[in-house]
C-alpha cells in the first residue's frame, strides 16, 4: 500500500496518471539538467512508472509533493534502479515552487518513514547543484568518498544517517 | 489492493521483484520479437516497471501467471493503458517453458473475466503484430473480434477488440 504523509504544510501522495504532464514536462525542461536530463516522453514515462512500482517490488518508490492549496509542487522519492548499489533519496519542485523549504520537508518526511526499513539511502548529487548539496546537509547526509557509485554516474554520493537496519 | 485470481492450474498474482528475472527470461529471448523485443535488461525492467504501475495509476494492471502447486513463474498476463495507448490493452506473455500447454490461454481467460466487469475498464484491445498468428489465436479464442478501424498506437498493429461490460 503506498502511503500518503502529511506534513505541517505538504501532503505527499502516490502518483496518478494524470500526474504525468507535469511530470513530464518538468523533466523536459531545463531544471532537470541535474537529474541527467533534459529528458523526452518516453524517459518520463519510464521514470514515473518505476517510481510508482517500486512501492510494490521493493516497498519504497516515489509520491507527488501537494502544497497546501492542493495545487502538484514536485515530487520526493525512494528509488533504487536496477544497477544501482543502494536505494537513493532524491526530489524536484517544480518552476515557481523553490525556495519555501518545501523539498527540504518533503525529503525529511520521507526519509523518516523509509529509513526504518532501509540498509542504507545515499543522494547521488552533482558537484555543482549547489541547492541539493545544502538541502544534503540540512538532512544530515555526509559525503562518502568511498561509496560504490553506479556505472556512469559522476559527481558525490551523500550518505543518510537514521534508523538503518543491519 | 492487487486482487489473486486462481484458476485449474495457476495462481494469477501480484507482481514482486523476484519474478524480474523470469520476466527478461521472457523478453531478453528473440522469442519477444512480437512485443518489440529482444530487450536490454534495463528496457526489460521499465517493461516490468509500467505493468506493475498500472495498479496504482489505473486500478488494473498486470499479474504474474505462476503454476499454483509449485509456485514456478510461467509469465504475465493482465491489464495496461500506457501513455501513448488510445485504450485499454489486454495482454500476455510466458516463459518458453509454459508453451504449447494453455497457459497463456487459462491465465488470458481469468484475466479477462476479471477485467469485463472492472468500471475503470471501459473498452477493452489487444494489440498484436500481423506475423504473430499465436496471439492472432488466443484473442479469436478469447472472443475478441478485429476492429480495423479503431486508433493504435503502432501504424502496423492489428486491433483486437473485447467485450466489456462494465
Amino acid at each position: 500500500m503506498i502511503p500518503t504523509i502529511r506534513t505541517e504544510r505538504l501532503t505527499l501522495r502516490a502518483y496518478r496518471f494524470a500526474d504525468f504532464p507535469a511530470y513530464r514536462d518538468f523533466l523536459a525542461g531545463p531544471r532537470a539538467r541535474f537529474m541527467s536530463g533534459p529528458h523526452g516522453a518516453e524517459t518520463a514515462w519510464a521514470w514515473f512508472c518505476n517510481d510508482t512500482a517500486s512501492w510494490q517490488l521493493f516497498g519504497f518508490g516515489g509520491l507527488m509533493i501537494e502544497a497546501p492549496d492542493g495545487t502538484l509542487v514536485g515530487g520526493v522519492n525512494v528509488t533504487q534502479g536496477p544497477d544501482f548499489p543502494e536505494p537513493e533519496l532524491g526530489w524536484f519542485l517544480f518552476d515557481g515552487a523553490e525556495g519555501k523549504g518545501y523539498a527540504t520537508e518533503a525529503a525529511i518526511a520521507l526519509r523518516d518513514a523509509l529509513i526504518g526499513g532501509l540498509s542504507s539511502l545515499v543522494s547521488y548529487i552533482d558537484p555543482e547543484n549547489t541547492p541539493a548539496l545544502r538541502l544534503a546537509e540540512r538532512l544530515g547526509a555526509r559525503p562518502d568518498a568511498t561509496a560504490e557509485r553506479p556505472a556512469g554516474l559522476d559527481g558525490l554520493v551523500l550518505r543518510h544517517r537514521g534508523r538503518v537496519t543491519a | 489492493m492487487i486482487p489473486v485470481v486462481t484458476t485449474e492450474r495457476l495462481t494469477l498474482r501480484a507482481p514482486e521483484a523476484a519474478d524480474f528475472e523470469g520476466m527478461y527470461s521472457i523478453l531478453g529471448d528473440l522469442r519477444s520479437q512480437y512485443m518489440d523485443g529482444p530487450m536490454s535488461r534495463a528496457d526489460a525492467w521499465n517493461f516490468f516497471s509500467r505493468e506493475v504501475a498500472g495498479w496504482t495509476l489505473h486500478g488494473f494492471g498486470y499479474w504474474s501467471i505462476t503454476a499454483t502447486e509449485s509456485g514456478d513463474y510461467l509469465g504475465s498476463v493482465g491489464f495496461g493503458r500506457h501513455e501513448w495507448f488510445p485504450e485499454t490493452e489486454l495482454g500476455w506473455c510466458v516463459t518458453s517453458a509454459a508453451e504449447g500447454r494453455g497457459i497463456a490461454r487459462e491465465a488470458a481467460t481469468a484475466a479477462l473475466k476479471w477485467g469485463t466487469v472492472q468500471p475503470q475498464i471501459t473498452s477493452l484491445v489487444s494489440y498484436i503484430d500481423p506475423p504473430n498468428s499465436r496471439s492472432i489465436r488466443l484473442a479469436e479464442a478469447l472472443g475478441a473480434v478485429r476492429d480495423d478501424d479503431a486508433e493504435r498506437p503502432t501504424p502496423g498493429d492489428l486491433v483486437y477488440r473485447h467485450e466489456v461490460r462494465p
